[in-house]
């Protein structure tokens, strides 16, 4: 078993297959080397205390989020895959190829879904980040540049005379 | 979103239709970041694609066209597709909705010519045959091809300007771009297909300069630049190019004295120079290439007189020099007609024709002379009797010259 701590000082025991399912925490278990002596500090990782999704305890605000237990939750239910294989140029991937039980793990709110896709970042953990971010890409697809922006909640940060310049320079791919 | 770090920005651009994102550059800075990096790396900044916009049926001949258009990830929208739509001024274009099409990449690991890049299109119907024909402009990308041996899209309905990034496909051979509505200069990167045998860009609106790169392309056999907007002089380096066989640089608005540069191109059969500002004297190397069969320098304003040894060139069929401004007391080459008769068709070869050209002994050309046009120049005196032993000659214009005397009986030989 291997100890892990999420920054809000949670404990976390989880078996070595599925926590080295992180590239991170597997480099620092070999780093290491004995795993048990004492907990892997994740300080970029927020605990668990709501199950995913904030069904358990709905009324408790400002919680921390559940990230590592989530994350944790996808290495369980994915620790019999076998290893990817090897990425191929030919065929490149499609937002279009996840599995069901990872498109109903991800189906959570925007912010829960950007906390787990920055977990996987910050993890290394590459098949979580690829469903996630496929997900999101899934959000994007076929929509305007106005809709992406409604979408996300994302602030228009140009200048008014910064944003005339891309248009410019993409004015053959704007949608009319 | 916008506040993820720029890795994962990447990652989740990296899962949509890489010929789709550039508009999303325009959503807020962080995105624009990702993208720019995004489509400027490889493979993206190398990413050609094809994209079906709509059919066309010809009434005139039945036959069926889909119209694809070239794309690459930095112009590939609704409006990049509706202007070439717009642009498509052959007929009446089936036009297919543009917020439904989609970019198939083409493989620029088995293009290797016209057909093979179309190999990656769906095709619609389930006939057994389905043209396609292009339209729009040339993506820079397609510079990435680099397979391709050849490129032929002759009467395709390309426009725009001809990309630099052309020069970068060094292993093609043929390069047509004969009758598109091409425009802009000639890139001097073509200078570096150093494997072309055919360059043809006639037809088209091309403008500016003959580049001097030309001089490189030492394979060439074929140079077909006629009929174009060209302006300038004509390369003194073309004279380098010793294999070719067929020179048409006619129609177009070059100007200058021709260079003399004709010495070494001993398999050049057809020199076609009409119809532009071309002044000053006739190149006597042009007496040089004895495999000629057709010169036609007709409206220019070359001056002078021409070259004897031009009318000593064995194989001529066609020469043209009507509407110039040659002068000469009379036309050169009595004596060597002459001979014409007994002389007809002895073949000479380079090495004898360089000697029969210095020597100036017996060897007569113009046997095969078929056309001779003449007029509208300044040619006067006696129109000389050996001009009607041409046995050959079906077409004989000397009109609008100074030529006295009269003309005599033997013209009944023809």
């Amino acid at each position: 078993m291997v100890r892990i701590t999420s920054s809000d000082s949670q404990e976390f025991s989880v078996s070595q297959d599925i926590a080295c399912q992180s590239q991170l925490i597997k480099n620092m278990i070999e780093d290491v080397g004995d795993a048990d002596e004492q907990p892997i500090p994740l300080p970029n990782v927020a605990g668990a205390i709501l199950q995913k999704g904030g069904s358990c305890f709905p009324s408790i605000s400002n919680a921390p989020k559940l990230t590592l237990f989530a994350v944790i939750e996808y290495a369980t239910m994915h620790k019999d895959d076998p290893p990817s294989a090897p990425e191929t140029d030919a065929k490149p991937s499609t937002s279009e190829d996840i599995e069901d039980r990872d498109k109903q793990f991800l189906n959570v709110d925007q912010g829960t879904l950007f906390e787990i896709i920055l977990a996987a970042n910050y993890l290394d953990m590459k098949s979580l980040l690829d469903v996630g971010c496929k997900t999101v890409a899934n959000m994007i697809k076929g929509k305007t540049v106005e809709e992406v922006r409604a979408l996300f909640n994302i602030v228009n940060d140009f200048t008014p005379e910064e944003e005339e310049q891309i248009r410019k320079e993409n004015e053959w791919c704007e949608d009319r | 979103m916008n506040d993820l770090p720029f890795e994962v920005l990447l990652e989740i651009f990296l899962q949509l239709d890489p010929f789709k994102i550039a508009k999303y550059r325009r959503v807020c800075r962080s995105f624009n970041n990702a993208l720019t990096a995004l489509l400027t790396a490889h493979p993206y900044s190398n990413l050609i694609g094809l994209v079906q916009i709509g059919h066309f049926v010809n009434e005139a001949t039945g036959d069926q066209s889909d119209i694809v258009c070239f794309v690459a990830p930095e112009c590939f929208g609704e409006g990049f597709l509706t202007n070439v739509q717009n642009s498509f001024n052959a007929g009446v274009l089936e036009k297919y909705p543009v917020n439904t099409l989609n970019a198939v990449p083409i493989n620029p690991l088995t293009a290797t010519n016209r057909d093979s890049v179309f190999d990656s299109m769906p095709t619609v119907f389930d006939t057994l045959f389905i043209s396609f024909c292009l339209a729009g402009p040339l993506p820079s990308t397609i510079g990435s091809l680099k397979e391709l041996t050849s490129l032929d899209l002759q009467d395709d309905y390309l426009h725009g300007p001809i990309p630099r990034s052309l020069g970068k496909l060094i292993k093609l051979i043929t390069l047509n771009l004969e009758r598109n509505d091409m425009t802009g200069p000639i890139p001097s990167e073509l200078g570096n297909l150093i494997n072309l045998k055919n360059l043809n860009l006639s037809f088209t609106q091309l403008d500016g300069a003959i580049p001097d790169s030309f001089g490189n392309l030492v394979n060439l056999e074929v140079l077909n630049l006629s009929s174009a907007q060209l302006t300038g002089c004509i390369p003194a380096s073309l004279a380098n190019l010793v294999d070719l066989v067929d020179l048409r640089l006619g129609r177009n608005k070059l100007s200058g004295t021709v260079p003399d540069m004709f010495g070494r191109m001993t398999k050049l059969r057809i020199l076609n120079l009409c119809e532009n500002q071309l002044e000053g004297l006739i190149p006597q190397s042009i007496g040089l290439c004895l495999q000629l069969t057709k010169l036609e320098c007709e409206n220019n304003i070359f001056s002078g007189s021409i070259p004897e040894s031009i009318f000593r060139l064995p194989l001529l069929e066609r020469l043209g020099f009507e509407r110039n401004l040659i002068i000469s007391d009379n036309l050169p080459y009595c004596n060597s007609c002459a001979q014409l008769v007994q002389m007809e068709d002895t073949p000479l070869t380079p090495s004898t024709s360089r000697d029969s050209h210095q020597s100036q002994t017996e060897h007569a050309g113009l046997a095969k002379l078929k056309s001779l046009s003449l007029y509208g120049n300044q040619f006067s005196g006696v129109i000389p009797h050996s001009i009607f032993s041409l046995i050959a000659l079906e077409e004989l214009d000397l009109s609008w010259n100074l030529f006295a005397g009269r003309i005599l009986d033997s013209i009944s030989s023809l």
